[in-house]
């Protein structure tokens, strides 16, 4: 099973959802396409066991714009909790959970 | 709790007197006590021991007492004081808290209002309201079940800024389209709303405290 340390291998500021926000870096877009592009499919939800772990370990900030358009993208394709069942996060603080699940309970705010 | 303990003590005491009244008075009441405790004070020395017993018993007896007491009271004094220490962590970090809400209003207002001067101020806004938000989560972050939040007051706090970092016009259009756009009234109002539930629970939180 794929363990991402999010914080070394990718950024330990999750905050832009896209190149239109902040600094336009280490955005969700990236991370999603670079790390979740497996997922990114009707068939990759036929069955809910995690498949991939995402290590929060360092992670000092997730954004709820980021948090939105890495995983609340999936909703397209399974409910939250087979997201989040998919999805599996370790070492993620109450809140950095809470904004996550927020955000998969709003569902995915399509960019034009 | 409090009273059982205070009814309990009043007993005791009461008890403990009605105990040192019979036996001062129980040689006297020669024919009536007699038959149970057997008293033959015929001489004056035979009643100072006897007193002199009974003033050493009480004497270990209030003695004891005492220390009783004065350890009772040690343990609910720091009983108390833990509690107290308790109430005033809690009242300190809601303050900060409320601080920090009122800070993170203020800069999301200068967006909203359309009050920044150009797209250098709009940018600092923006990550102005994005660290003063982050010390928000990490007050909550930090809690450590002294404020003990539940998950639905998470959740209205939290709400506020997934509105504000989630909305286009407020964190990414160019400052000329967030000065164009018609509709600041609606966004204004929807994110009023957001706050005022955050502050009403931090409120209620507060209120907790001493009740």
């Amino acid at each position: 099973m794929n363990v991402i340390k999010i914080a070394e291998q990718f950024y330990h500021r999750l905050a832009n959802r896209d190149s239109r926000q902040g600094d336009g870096r280490h955005t969700a877009v990236e991370f999603r396409e670079k790390y979740l592009s497996g997922l990114n499919s009707k068939e990759a939800w036929n069955d809910s066991t995690c498949s991939i772990i995402l290590d929060f370990e360092g992670v000092r900030k997730i954004g709820p714009s980021f948090a939105n358009e890495a995983f609340a993208y999936f909703t397209q394709y399974a409910d939250p909790e087979t997201v989040l069942g998919k999805i599996c996060l370790k070492n993620a603080s109450t809140v950095q959970t809470k904004i996550i699940q927020m955000e998969l309970e709003t569902g995915y705010r399509r960019r034009t | 709790m409090k009273r059982r303990y205070s009814y309990s003590l009043g007993l005791l005491a009461i008890l403990v007197a009605c105990l040192a009244i019979f036996f001062i008075f129980s040689p006297l009441t020669y024919r009536t006590w007699n038959e149970l405790i057997h008293h033959d004070l015929r001489t004056y020395a035979e009643a100072r021991n006897y007193y002199n017993a009974i003033s050493s018993a009480y004497s270990i007896l209030t003695t004891t007492a005492g220390i009783l007491l004065g350890l009772y009271y040690f343990v609910r004094k720091n009983r108390i004081d833990t509690a107290n220490r308790l109430k005033e962590r809690r009242t300190k970090r809601i303050e900060v808290l409320h601080e920090q809400l009122n800070n993170y209003d203020s800069i999301v207002d200068e967006i909203i209002s359309q009050q920044v001067n150009d797209q250098e101020d709009l940018d600092r806004c923006r990550r102005k309201a994005e660290r003063a938000f982050e010390l928000i989560t990490a007050i909550l972050d930090a809690d450590g079940c002294v404020l003990d939040w539940s998950d639905k007051e998470l959740e209205t706090i939290l709400a506020v800024d997934a509105y504000v970092n989630n909305h286009p016009i407020i964190m990414e259009v160019t400052h000329d389209s967030l000065n164009e756009y018609k509709d600041i009234e609606i966004v204004r109002s929807e994110y009023i709303d957001l706050l005022q539930e955050a502050r009403k629970v931090c409120l209620e939180k507060a209120d907790s405290i001493y009740t």
